[in-house]
């Protein structure tokens, strides 16, 4: 009974020490991905524009995969706030943490925006919309009033701009409240998340149609937004766990108990099932119409090489989380989860992977070849990799493990699953 | 039944408070007692550990229902389209055609399920329509909670009389119970 | 389980567990009041409309409604999905909010899974009459045929929902079930006339409230609500099917299984509130249902409706953005053709007039909540009449262009449905607790339980 154990509960400041082995490790991963990268980019003998949309696709891939973690990580805090939820919050500092790398991941998609929209995006090519080019491409010239590079530019700024302002005030608001505490930014917290969930909704949907979406610019689907969503949230609930698992095991977060990351599992357990009726949901309708406009997508990622990564990621995202986190023992078995994780992790980047290399690697007959996994992939997922956790735990380090004086930081604390 | 004359004696105490019962029958069991069962109207929150129980096994059989309805449906499904009698034509699909199986599947999968796990519920808890339930009191289901602990040496109603009391029972009674 | 000092109580009054069990039965132990009576015959009068108007149907054939060749779907389909969708809102609450570990649901699961039940047999009602010839009502269902063995089409969405509808139908039945069977105990022991002891007894089926077995129901429960979870999701997932898996331009659309699954939510919790506030002040059950419940209950229906809306805009901008003039058509003639009333009757009942549920007046006045409930309601039966009419009467050839007018026997079966509904309602109240009473008294505050 939870009256029994309140005694045993110490609530206290708990700083995190980032020790000189993590600054090496993601230091590693970062140089040692760049020069694998730099290795596979010199020993490529495709012809240049391949291996130039390669090398984009590939900045894309990590860009988007992390962009949508991060940002899932501030809608986590969001609906866990409006959902009046006390559970997690003893592990709140990480996704909070974990949206430190907004500004990051946002800068990568600038820049490949910039550098590489051209030879990434169908609707970017030169001329595309231009009826005298030779390159002209009537439906595409349709799409001209929504793809334009100033209502997208524009878009994307107002968008980036308001996510990154209102992550760091959760952030931010998160942080004083262990210093002052009382009830006023927790009430901050709950209102600015309403408006915050509301405003994600409407805006990730677009951003998902121009990051992603508008790379295979003739095709269309309107689930493609929420199935997006799903990818996002279930990496970024099992980044969470990952990291809750390592802070406890170096002797830290000694407050989150067995039960939290037994209900951080059960939501990858759930996520990945949602995920997976997402992408049912896409491809059963779009299988059966079999209209030419539609169906070509899935032709083009099963096809032509591309059939491994397609179902690698129904194997990796749906059958390996149901079968292996179904049982109790699944989830509180901490590695186990942590196994699990990492491979859902990997599966939900070849999802990305799958999404934009399909649609980016095309040639000039508007056939994509998969070129498989190269240095090049995990030089520049490990590059990133390394990044993301440098600044998980930089930020990790600057505050509290936990926020102290959050209301329901002691229900946290004594969480119970029951049965 | 009653013929047999097998009685069995049972010691009693009635409460109204969960944590009292918590704290009462983990005083029983430490004191090496042995605890018939604990009635009461609505689910107390970590009264298994305290009594010993174990996790139940009912999630394996959800399981293996669950693999039975997914079995089922898939050789039903491939039965009844694959087969060489008549293979009807549907739009230009595949006769296997996987994509469409999935619905069908995933219901009889539920349906297995949740069918067979209520069932294998209701007879590992011997529980029936129309079964008349053998009550220590009439109030157990309302807002009493009653331990019963088995008396199997009459000396002992003393010491566990003592446990009950002291953990603030509102009233402790022996009964026989014919079984 | 712990709880945070700033959580508002989810049972005011100080209640005891007698006063929780004295309290829940006094509605089925003592004599019906006038006003239950009163609204039991209203609706087995019109119940009695819904009888009168689908038996016309069946002896005649449905040449008496107003379908064409062009619009061969619209009323009959209409109050199907409209009544399933309502039957969602009961599993979402206790299945859903109960993984989600939302207290508050526990009020009102009792009430909305019943709802679930009846609302499901309404529509059942729906699928049947529109056969057409409900003797063969057996055709969908895997049986050898006479003539040798020729299946059913298992490519068929209309297959699919038969499977899903009827496992909904009986899982839900179960689960339902499951719950009450420790309530019925209690009924059972304090039952004072021999009729309603042999009646309960029979339905309690020995339940005795042993710790053992609450082990046991506590788990059951818990995989019920995991499995039934997905189990609501594909229900209207494959309810969307059956048009989405077609080509007809404003029905085939990816986003309908996700969409459809957030308005049967919407319009489920709309039902619900519909019910409830009138249900807790006559019943006498405000301490139970309080404010807190209601102001809850309202912001799932302002998320689900924001959901919906945006589904809404996703579809009207994907379908300008595809640049298939068939669908941008679809579109622009739900919003500016013939039935453009009904598009907007639906825009505004759904997106538009939840939104005044960001303001706390709106969450904490019972009278506009009751008022907002039924425009809800309104707006999601207009959602489907727009999807499917608006879609059909449009056809690829000019000159199958037609207009549906309903006539006078589908308003009235779809009156009568209500009478089906609420006839099956009350006797609900009557005779067993709407409120879960063992769940109740298992979260009420330490300090209240003893005398």
């Amino acid at each position: 009974m939870a009256h029994g154990h309140e005694h045993e509960v110490v609530i206290k400041d708990e700083k995190f020490v980032m020790t000189a082995k993590d600054k090496r490790v993601s230091m590693i991963l970062m140089g040692g991905g760049l020069l694998l990268a730099l290795i596979g980019i010199l020993t490529n003998h495709s012809e240049h524009e391949m291996l130039m949309k390669r090398i984009w696709a590939n900045l894309l891939a990590d860009g988007y995969f992390f962009f949508i973690i991060s940002i899932c990580a501030t809608a986590f805090i969001a609906i866990k706030a409006i959902a009046n939820a006390g559970w997690h919050t003893s592990i709140k500092r990480i996704p909070e943490a974990m949206g430190t790398f907004l500004p990051f991941a946002a800068a990568v998609l600038i820049i490949v925006l910039i550098g590489g929209g051209s030879e990434v995006y169908h609707w970017m090519h030169h001329g595309i919309t231009d009826p005298t080019s030779p390159n002209y491409d009537k439906v595409i010239a349709g799409k001209s009033w929504y793809l334009n590079q100033g209502f997208f530019w524009g878009r994307l700024i107002v968008f980036f701009a308001v996510w990154i302002f209102i992550t760091r005030k959760f952030r931010k608001w998160s942080l004083q409240e262990d210093i002052e505490g009382g009830l006023s930014f927790f009430d901050k917290t709950y209102k600015t998340a309403a408006f915050f969930t509301f405003f994600f909704a409407f805006t990730f949907s677009m951003f998902s149609w121009d990051i992603m979406m508008s790379i295979d610019t003739h095709w269309f689907s309107t689930i493609f937004s929420i199935y997006n969503f799903a990818t996002g949230w279930v990496s970024a609930i099992t980044i969470m766990a990952l990291t809750a698992i390592q802070l406890k095991k170096r002797g830290y977060l000694s407050i989150v108990n067995e039960d939290v990351i037994h209900d951080l599992g059960k939501m990858m357990f759930a996520f990945s099932i949602f995920w997976t009726y997402m992408w049912v949901a896409q491809m059963l309708l779009i299988w059966y119409a079999n209209l030419p406009e539609e169906v070509t997508y899935y032709l083009d990622r099963t096809k032509n090489g591309w059939g491994f990564h397609f179902y690698l990621n129904l194997a990796l995202n749906f059958i390996i989380p149901f079968f292996g986190l179904m049982t109790r023992t699944g989830k509180r078995n901490t590695w186990w989860l942590s196994f699990v994780g990492c491979i859902l992790l990997f599966g939900h980047w070849n999802d990305v992977y799958l999404m934009t290399f399909a649609g980016a690697m095309k040639d000039h007959h508007g056939i994509s070849h998969a070129p498989g996994w190269g240095l090049m992939e995990f030089g520049f997922l490990a590059m990133f990799v390394g990044g993301f956790i440098y600044v998980l735990l930089t930020s990790l380090s600057k505050a509290n493990l936990y926020p102290t004086k959050h209301p329901y930081i002691m229900e946290s604390a004594l969480h119970d699953v029951g049965v | 039944m009653s013929m047999k004359n097998n009685n069995q004696k049972l010691i009693l105490g009635i409460y109204d408070d969960p944590d009292k019962v918590l704290a009462a029958t983990r005083n029983v069991r430490k004191a090496g007692f042995d605890i018939k069962d604990v009635y009461t109207p609505f689910p107390i929150h970590g009264i298994d550990k305290a009594m010993g129980i174990q996790r139940s096994r009912l999630g394996i059989s959800a399981f293996l229902f669950a693999m039975t309805g997914l079995l089922t449906a898939v050789v039903m499904m491939v039965y009844m389209s694959w087969g060489d009698d008549w293979e009807i034509n549907i739009g230009g699909k595949p006769n296997l055609h996987i994509p469409t199986y999935i619905p069908v599947t995933f219901e009889l999968s539920i349906l297995f399920t949740a069918f067979g796990m209520v069932a294998t519920f209701f007879i590992v808890s011997k529980m029936a329509h129309g079964k008349n339930p053998t009550l220590m009191d009439i109030r157990q289901t309302d807002d009493r909670i009653v331990i019963a602990v088995n008396l199997h040496n009459t000396g002992d109603s003393d010491a566990i009389n003592k446990i009950f009391q002291s953990n603030g029972a509102l009233e402790v009674k022996e009964r026989d119970l014919s079984i | 389980m712990y709880e945070s000092p700033i959580r508002e109580v989810l049972v005011e009054g100080g209640k005891t567990y007698t006063d929780v069990s004295n309290d829940i039965c006094r509605p089925l132990e003592n004599k019906a009041t006038k006003g239950w009576w009163i609204g039991f015959i209203v609706s087995a009068l019109v119940l009695a409309l819904w009888i009168g108007a689908t038996t016309y149907t069946l002896m005649t054939g449905i040449g008496t409604w107003g379908l064409n060749k062009t619009v061969g779907w619209a009323f009959d389909i209409t109050n199907f999905v409209f009544w399933v969708g309502i039957g969602h809102a009961g599993k979402l609450i206790s299945a859903i909010l109960l993984l989600f570990r939302q207290k508050w649901r526990m009020s009102i699961n009792r009430s909305a899974e019943a709802m679930t039940i009846f609302a499901v047999i309404c529509a059942a009602s729906f699928i049947v009459s529109h056969m057409g010839r409900p003797w063969v009502a057996y055709w969908p269902i895997p049986l050898p045929n006479a003539f040798g063995s020729l299946w059913v089409n298992f490519n068929s969405p209309l297959v699919w929902d038969v499977f899903a509808i009827s496992t909904y139908f009986s899982v839900s039945l179960v689960f339902w079930y499951l719950g009450l069977i420790p309530d019925i105990a209690t009924i059972r022991d304090r039952a004072t006339t021999r009729m309603r002891k042999f009646m309960y007894n029979f339905f309690a089926m020995g339940w005795d409230g042993s710790a053992r077995t609450w082990n046991r129901y506590e788990l059951v429960s818990l995989i019920l609500a995991g499995i039934s979870t997905p189990l609501v999701l594909s229900v209207h997932s494959i309810v969307s099917m059956d048009f989405a898996t077609s080509v007809i331009p404003g029905w085939h659309t990816t986003i309908f299984p996700p969409y459809f699954v957030a308005g049967a939510i919407f319009s489920g919790f709309g039902m619900v509130l519909t019910l409830l506030v009138i249900g807790r002040v006559v019943l006498k059950q405000e301490e139970y249902i309080t404010m807190g419940h209601l102001d809850a209950m309202c912001k799932v229906v302002m998320l689900t409706g924001s959901m919906v809306g945006l589904a809404y805009i996703t579809e009207f901008f994907i379908a300008a953005y595809s640049g298939v003039e068939y669908e941008q058509y679809a579109f622009i003639n739900r919003a500016t053709g013939p039935y453009a009333w009904a598009y907007w009757i639906m825009m505004s009942c759904n997106l538009i007039a939840p939104q005044v549920f960001w303001t706390k007046w709106a969450r904490s006045t019972p009278w506009f909540i009751f008022v907002l409930s039924i425009i809800v309601n309104i707006g999601m039966w207009f959602e489907r009449f727009v999807i499917i009419v608006t879609s059909l009467h449009r056809d690829y050839i000019t000159s199958s262009w037609a207009m549906y007018t309903p006539t006078w026997v589908e308003f009235s079966i779809l009156i009568g449905s209500f009478g089906l509904f609420f006839t099956l309602y009350f006797l609900f109240v009557r005779y067993l607790p709407t409120i879960n009473m063992s769940e109740i008294k298992a979260i009420l505050p330490k300090k209240q339980t003893q005398h």
